[in-house]
């Protein structure tokens, strides 16, 4: 990492100087994600379907990081509007991952407690409760006005995981390395 | 490694269902074992199975990781390979083996939280998703010999979906600009599969969590396309696709202002009648779509 020229990079927005050390930060974070292999060709941005509600492109965001200005993308909500389609991923010649990238952004975002969505984090606690995301629900029919359990609809009622105590302490441990 | 594994009573597979089929897309499970049954393929129930982590990934890379692996660490102990209905937990316990394959440190950490539950990974199960079971273990041929109902007339259009597909050097199940496979499974039912310029536009469920409008705009802009088109239905292969399509059609026609109403099915409940199976034991009664607009032209 060169830093040489980090003097005269700085956010207009926030006056800040350029930071590479987030990229150890984002490296860390189990993905593919690559900025610094990007060369702007900005074939991830051509196929996203969701640049139309992205105030920065996915080139934008991988040339910024890349160039140590990260920390305005992590408070924005920006990285929170990708529906990881993973388009971009599969056909970036460079192979940067700028979806990996986006996944790196916003696992450091919950790191730092900033912008998760609160649906988001009921999901993480319906896992730590039941090991799924959700409890049962009934499925409903709109033709028959009528719902219907698992066991109506002769199929198995799920346990989960077996032992709830060694399952929560193992997502524990996980989440505490 | 690898390969499907033959006994005395044909092809066995662990079957993994994951949050959204075990716990509110029933009719996909349902189709599914119907077909199973019909093909001679035995499914092993995952015992303990649990969320396949993908939903938190962007929380926190290691918790999806952890979960993903206890997921394959169970399905190890059966010596099968794993089938996954949804292509979200296809792509999340695939990628996880990728990371786990190319990272000793990783394993040997994964290991160390998995023996809290008295798990262990070594990473010698193969995870495979129902259309390459159907298309690449079974073969077309052999779905076409259980086939008692042609579905002649039909016009389908099929939805891959993301991770069916991508990341393609990972998941290896279809060409990942040109899929053909769901294609030529609709075809095996008498239906004809038509292509279309917007068949690998995403469905938008990976924004219901955190932008739904978002999810609004990509299933809707889908949507309207295919009510442009000649088309009998939309043939799904993901349980998250189908949630988006089928149960808030409704609300996402109606914010993008198209009247049509498309019926909206799953491959298996689509392959259930051609096998002749009576549509309430392929769950079709629980799909919110028109569905009986194609049961009328069978």
């Amino acid at each position: 990492m060169g830093t040489s020229m980090s003097s005269s990079l700085l956010d207009l927005m926030t006056l800040k100087r350029a930071d590479w050390s987030i990229l150890k930060e984002i490296a860390k974070k189990i993905g593919e994600q690559n900025p610094k292999s990007c060369f702007e060709c900005t074939k991830c941005t051509s196929g996203c379907p969701a640049a139309e509600f992205l105030e920065m492109y996915p080139h934008n965001i991988v040339c910024a990081v890349r160039e140590g200005l990260a920390e305005e993308i992590i408070n924005s909500d920006v990285i929170w509007r990708c529906a990881l389609c993973l388009k971009c991923k599969e056909r970036c010649p460079q192979e940067v991952a700028p979806s990996d990238l986006i996944i790196a952004l916003r696992n450091i975002a919950t790191d730092r407690g900033v912008g998760v969505p609160e649906d988001l984090n009921s999901v993480l606690n319906s896992i730590m409760e039941i090991g799924y995301i959700h409890p049962p629900m009934k499925a409903f029919s709109r033709r028959l006005r009528k719902t219907y359990t698992r066991e109506e609809l002769g199929l198995k009622v799920l346990k989960g995981p077996k032992d709830m105590d060694a399952f929560r302490e193992a997502l524990m441990a996980a989440f505490e390395e | 490694m690898g390969g499907f594994r033959l006994g005395s009573d044909g092809l066995r597979y662990a079957l993994y269902l994951g949050c959204m089929i075990a716990n509110e897309e029933y009719a996909y499970e349902m189709s599914t074992r119907e077909i199973m049954r019909e093909l001679g393929v035995e499914l092993v129930d995952l015992e303990g199975e649990s969320c396949c982590g993908s939903p938190i990934r962007s929380l926190n890379t290691r918790l999806w990781l952890y979960l993903a692996a206890r997921n394959l660490s169970l399905a190890e102990r059966t010596g099968l390979d794993v089938l996954c209905l949804c292509s979200g937990c296809f792509e999340s316990l695939l990628e996880a083996k990728h990371f786990l394959e190319n990272n000793e440190a990783l394993k040997k950490w994964v290991n160390e939280a998995l023996s809290l539950e008295g798990l262990e990974y070594t990473g010698r199960c193969e995870v495979k998703h129902l259309v390459q079971v159907l298309h690449d273990d079974l073969g077309v041929e052999r779905l076409r010999e259980h086939v008692k109902k042609e579905l002649k007339g039909l016009k389908l259009a099929s939805h891959p979906g993301c991770h069916l597909l991508r990341p393609s050097k990972v998941l290896r199940a279809d060409d990942p600009e040109d899929p053909r496979k769901l294609d030529e499974l609709i075809e095996a039912s008498g239906a004809e599969a038509i292509d279309y310029p917007e068949k690998l536009d995403c469905c938008g469920a990976g924004l219901l969590l955190m932008k739904p409008e978002g999810t609004m705009s990509f299933a809707g802009t889908k949507l309207k396309t295919l009510a442009a088109r000649e088309v009998d239905g939309l043939v799904t292969v993901c349980p998250a696709c189908h949630v988006v399509f089928d149960k808030r059609q409704g609300a996402i026609s109606r914010q993008v202002g198209v009247d049509k109403r498309i019926p909206i099915i799953y491959y298996p409940q689509l392959l259930g009648l051609a096998f002749g199976i009576e549509p309430e034991r392929l769950g079709i009664h629980l799909n919110s779509s028109p569905v009986e607009q194609i049961l009328s032209k069978i």
